[in-house]
């Protein structure tokens, strides 16, 4: 072949190749530079809807449509403590704003507290008798651990709860059954094992003389090494609770390897996650190859899980390693949601602009938990870009 | 390999793919057995083809952060690459004879961002000099090669897919 037709059948070659790579594999990852004034902004945001939006009896809209400007029936405690958790997270960074909101949403769940044995429970809002979910108590009690005068009796009440539900393998049961007096056997949840698990650890650096860290060694034994596989998890959960409990246990001890292992296992995969999220634009091409764009609960988890692992990776000396790409990483995850916030401007073309300021919307609908897990999310990203 | 990692970027496992990987890649990227004859009755020119993959390896950590992609999110665009081209040499009629074709760059750009450009250099010299080092011409051997490519290339791609 003469040269000139293979040179010009290279560059074709290229041409094509460069751009069907561009195109459909390796899209860009929008991950803007995130700023301490952005990420305050945002937060302020959130904490104004918090305020904005909170009725006399401290409950929230749990669920708001846009499109009918209705709520979506439904009000679960799991969700209105982990609102409670950002707001606290929130003003323990100095964002006292939130402590308002946060004090009359506490003030409605000690209406449903369930008090038995030694324990304290955050019961059920609509049928008190039925099993009570774990996580609303384990989600309670990280809240109550971000006070600045923490109401220890109530935590130890509820920690207590938290252990009576952990079965002597490490795992954590979904329900406790009033019905039997005992932790429902076979039944876990995806949230409420970390949820736990961290939610006791909080418990320890407030008291850590009283052993809730032999109990939080117990789950965390389980989840590194047999978790996924033994309640069929498949593909394996990117447990953003339990980056946030290997934060809090590498302040007390270093991992050991599997404990390590598992998370950086985490790290993989909420770095996966937020990599392949970063490339969604919502276009419809963006659509089409990548899918629509997360919840905004799912983002703002992505976040807070990385800058969990990146807070555990300062400490720990066998995740020294990751430090800086989980930095990188959870920056990234913020930009996702400082851009996806609706501000000021775009809330107008809504019907109740008061309700959607401040928010993250998923098909015109925003929860609870978007603005909890985002702002906690942000948070997080904060304590990063201020070293 | 401690020795080269030391010029690159940020070798440490579990942040980047093996060089081995890459290395072996290379070789199975010039696929000599297949290659061979048609790359000398052309006249390609594996210096040029070297000298064009220290270059990419160069402009890799720059031309990817402009690109926006990751070094991860690239290892997998690499991967579809690689296997891609190997499909080709098993089913294609025509050997290519270029060497430096876009298969040679996507390595080069991983590598030389994964590994940096002297370990890149290094690689690529050795899958290079197996055109001169392997002398018969074989195309169920080549074809052997190119399925190598493609589970070498799935590695590639799953590294990228599991890492941070």
């Amino acid at each position: 072949m003469k040269y000139g037709r293979r040179l010009r059948k290279g560059v074709v070659a290229w041409a094509v190749a460069a751009a069907g790579v561009r195109v459909f594999i390796a899209q860009p990852e929008h991950c803007a530079t995130v700023t301490d004034a952005s990420l305050r902004h945002a937060i302020d945001e959130t904490i104004a809807w918090a305020t904005r939006t909170q009725g006399d009896d401290g409950r929230w809209i749990y669920k708001y449509d846009t499109v009918t400007d209705g709520e979506v029936a439904g009000y679960e405690l799991v969700r209105h403590a982990g609102l409670i958790l950002a707001l606290n997270q929130a003003g323990a960074a100095g964002f006292d704003r939130a402590l308002v909101p946060a004090e009359r949403a506490n003030a409605y769940a000690r209406r449903f507290l369930v008090h038995r044995d030694d324990w304290t429970a955050l019961g059920n809002i609509d049928a008190p008798t039925t099993p009570i979910d774990i996580g609303a108590s384990a989600l309670w009690l990280a809240a109550l651990s971000y006070e600045r005068s923490p109401d220890l009796d109530t935590m130890r009440g509820l920690a207590r709860f938290l252990a009576v539900n952990v079965f002597a393998n490490g795992s954590v049961a979904e329900k406790w059954d009033p019905a039997t007096g005992q932790p429902k056997p076979g039944e876990f949840s995806p949230f409420f094992t970390g949820e736990t698990m961290w939610a006791l650890a909080r418990m320890h650096r407030l008291a850590p003389t009283e052993g809730w860290d032999h109990v939080v060694d117990r789950i965390l034994r389980y989840v590194a090494t047999e978790r996924d596989e033994a309640e069929g998890w498949f593909p394996p959960l990117p447990d953003h609770w339990v980056s946030y409990a290997f934060g809090e246990i590498t302040t007390w001890r270093t991992l050991d390897r599997d404990e390590a292992a598992y998370a950086v296992r985490v790290g993989e995969l909420e770095s996966l996650q937020i990599r392949y999220e970063s490339q969604r634009t919502n276009s419809w091409f963006s659509k089409l190859t990548r899918g629509n764009q997360a919840l905004g609960a799912g983002v703002g988890a992505m976040t807070e899980a990385l800058g969990a692992l990146w807070r555990a990776s300062g400490r720990d000396p066998r995740l020294r390693d990751t430090h800086d790409v989980l930095g990188e990483r959870a920056q990234c995850a913020a930009a996702q949601l400082l851009a996806r916030q609706i501000d000021e401007r775009e809330a107008q073309r809504y019907v109740r602009p008061a309700a959607v300021q401040g928010t993250w919307l998923h098909d015109g609908k925003t929860q609870i938990d978007d603005q909890q897990h985002a702002t906690s999310g942000l948070l997080a990203v904060l304590e990063i870009i201020n070293g | 390999m401690g020795e080269l990692a030391q010029f690159a970027p940020n070798s440490n496992p579990p942040l980047t793919a093996s060089l081995w990987l890459s290395i072996a890649l290379f070789v199975t990227v010039v696929n000599s057995p297949l290659r061979r004859e048609a790359v000398r009755k052309a006249g390609a020119s594996s210096t040029i083809t070297w000298i064009g993959v220290i270059a990419l390896a160069w402009f890799s950590g720059p031309l990817l952060d402009r690109l926006d992609v990751s070094a991860p999110n690239w290892r997998i665009a690499t991967g579809f690459v690689l296997v891609a081209a190997a499909v080709i040499d098993l089913t294609g009629k025509r050997v290519e004879p270029l060497l430096f074709r876009p298969e040679i760059g996507a390595l080069a750009l991983q590598t030389g961002r994964d590994h940096g450009v002297l370990p890149t250099a290094l690689a690529a010299a050795i899958g290079l000099a197996t055109l001169a080092l392997w002398r018969h011409q074989s195309k169920p051997l080549g074809r052997a090669v190119a399925l190598a490519q493609i589970g070498l290339a799935v590695l590639l791609l799953l590294d990228g897919v599991f890492a941070l």
